[in-house]
């Protein structure tokens, strides 16, 4: 048997260099395309249509609050997450990082600040005090932000970095009724909300373009599980569980549009 | 959602500095440089606290308060009094607002969360510029100051962010960053450049007990009286 073995190991270790040889070759002519595997083509009846996505769970850790999470990627079209191996690809169009992966940002390869720096998305985020159905003009390309982890916190509450997807209410007193359960409450700003001192702030609605170049507008609605408005909010509800509608509209559309 | 409740009493602090000082460089940089202002230590509201059980502070948000260049004087907002005498001024420059006093706005009348909201003080700007404070010799044209999208001067999230301060992702160690100088257009029209240094009394290097006394401002400016660009603060 030992010699038979023997005998014989010359020739699998050639062949098996030849294929690992056409193996290499293959990956080369696929990582071309950058795509490691075919990219199933998401359908055209993703457009047009109001998507809802609940409680997309990201993990966090109230021990470690500041713990950098890696981002958290997230594809509009198949409504699912997408692993970070495929990071630097346009298969995904909106990041969740930073803090409790609370901010969001577009694909973009071009820009050395967005998570898919070297790839080939051309996306951005933007975000407007408007509600969600009010926003029906796409905002022009250069308005567009094409760094990652930009849209969170608002300036209308503690730690705000300009204009933001949430407040927080760090003191509970901006919104909450200042028990100790409604501070540190991370409102969604989906729909406009009154503070305690009669200030109407407007809803927010985040803008897409995605790394292909078709536009979105979201929704965001809740970072608490199974709990979509501001009275079930509390310190100790779970989080983080994005609840989120979305409108994608293909690229070239001038307008936000539900066909029926 | 906790976000800071936790990390910034019950975590082990070190506030590191812009100017770099490490053990084997015990003697700092003086902030003096003959012409800008250093304020050392300015108490903010330290009778607030970012979480309950912490001794002798109040569970509840942080008073805010103003701060004027040219006397140094420190204006308390308390009251609703305090507010009618004093938010739609000119008569202030920096307001330290938010949590720990730690989001600083220039006095500006167009922005609503700006504490000067639909006041007197238009025409206001500040840009962040990615320069030690030193080096900032002149400031930046009124086209990039009325272009700049920079509200406030406050916590960073990311790298791309313009706050002064962040924390260590990894170690939760809380620092103002470096190299970071923000240019102002004052209400009076005057230019400035402003560098927030430090929260914890004393302006330590490194802050190693939870219970470290904060916020106690230390920071620096200088106002170019004459109208001008010029924001050189080193002597010739």
């Amino acid at each position: 048997m030992n010699r038979k073995y023997t005998h014989f190991s010359g020739r699998p270790r050639l062949l098996t260099a030849i294929l690992i040889g056409a193996t290499l070759l293959a990956s080369c002519s696929r990582s071309d395309n950058s795509q490691p595997d075919p990219e199933p083509e998401p359908g055209t009846d993703v457009y047009y249509k109001l998507h809802r996505v609940e409680n997309f769970a990201v993990e966090s850790d109230d021990e470690n609050p500041t713990q950098a999470k890696a981002a958290v990627l997230f594809s509009l079209f198949t409504k699912e997450e997408v692993p970070s191996s495929y990071m630097k690809t346009t298969r995904w169009d909106i990041s969740f990082s930073g803090l409790y992966n609370s901010f969001l940002g577009g694909n973009n390869g071009s820009n050395s600040n967005n998570v898919a720096y070297g790839g080939a998305g051309t996306g951005g985020v933007l975000i407007l005090e408007k509600e969600f159905d009010e926003v029906t003009e796409i905002p022009g390309d250069t308005q567009f932000d094409a760094k990652s982890g930009i849209i969170g916190t608002d300036d209308a509450g503690a730690f705000g970095e300009g204009t933001g997807w949430y407040l927080y209410d760090f003191g509970g007193s901006i919104l909450g009724d200042g028990t100790e359960q409604k501070a540190h409450v991370a409102y969604a700003l989906g729909s406009p909300l009154t503070t305690n001192s009669g200030t109407v702030i407007p809803a927010r609605t985040v803008v897409v373009k995605t790394p292909k170049g078709d536009y979105a507008k979201i929704k965001m609605i809740s970072c608490y599980k199974d709990a979509f408005t501001p009275d079930v909010w509390f310190k100790d509800t779970p989080h983080m569980f994005f609840t989120f509608e979305y409108v994608i509209v293909p690229a070239g559309s001038t307008q936000f549009e539900i066909k029926p | 959602m906790d976000l800071f409740r936790t990390n910034l009493n019950k975590l082990v602090l070190l506030a590191a500095l812009a100017v770099s000082c490490g053990k084997d460089d015990p003697v700092r940089p003086s902030l003096e440089d003959g012409k800008s202002t250093v304020i050392y230590d300015l108490p903010g509201d330290t009778e607030a606290s970012m979480s309950d059980g912490v001794n002798g502070k109040d569970e509840r948000d942080f008073h805010t308060f103003l701060f004027r260049f040219r006397d140094k004087k420190q204006i308390w907002i308390r009251t609703k009094a305090d507010s009618a005498q004093w938010l739609k001024t000119v008569d202030w420059d920096i307001a330290f607002t938010g949590p720990y006093n730690s989001e600083i706005y220039v006095n500006n009348a167009d922005y609503l969360h700006n504490p000067g909201y639909g006041g007197e003080a238009s025409g206001t700007a500040v840009v962040l510029l990615h320069q030690s404070y030193e080096s900032v010799v002149e400031a930046p044209s009124d086209e990039t100051f009325d272009q700049s999208e920079l509200n406030k001067i406050g916590w960073a999230s990311s790298e791309g962010s313009s706050g002064w301060f962040n924390y260590s992702l990894n170690t939760h160690i809380m620092q103002a960053l470096p190299n970071r100088t923000y240019a102002i257009r004052l209400p009076d029209g005057n230019y400035a450049k402003l560098q927030l240094i430090n929260a914890y009394k004393g302006n330590p290097p490194a802050v190693t007990d939870m219970y470290w006394p904060a916020p106690y401002y230390t920071f620096r400016y200088f106002v170019q009286r004459d109208g001008g660009k010029n924001l050189s603060t080193i002597i010739q």
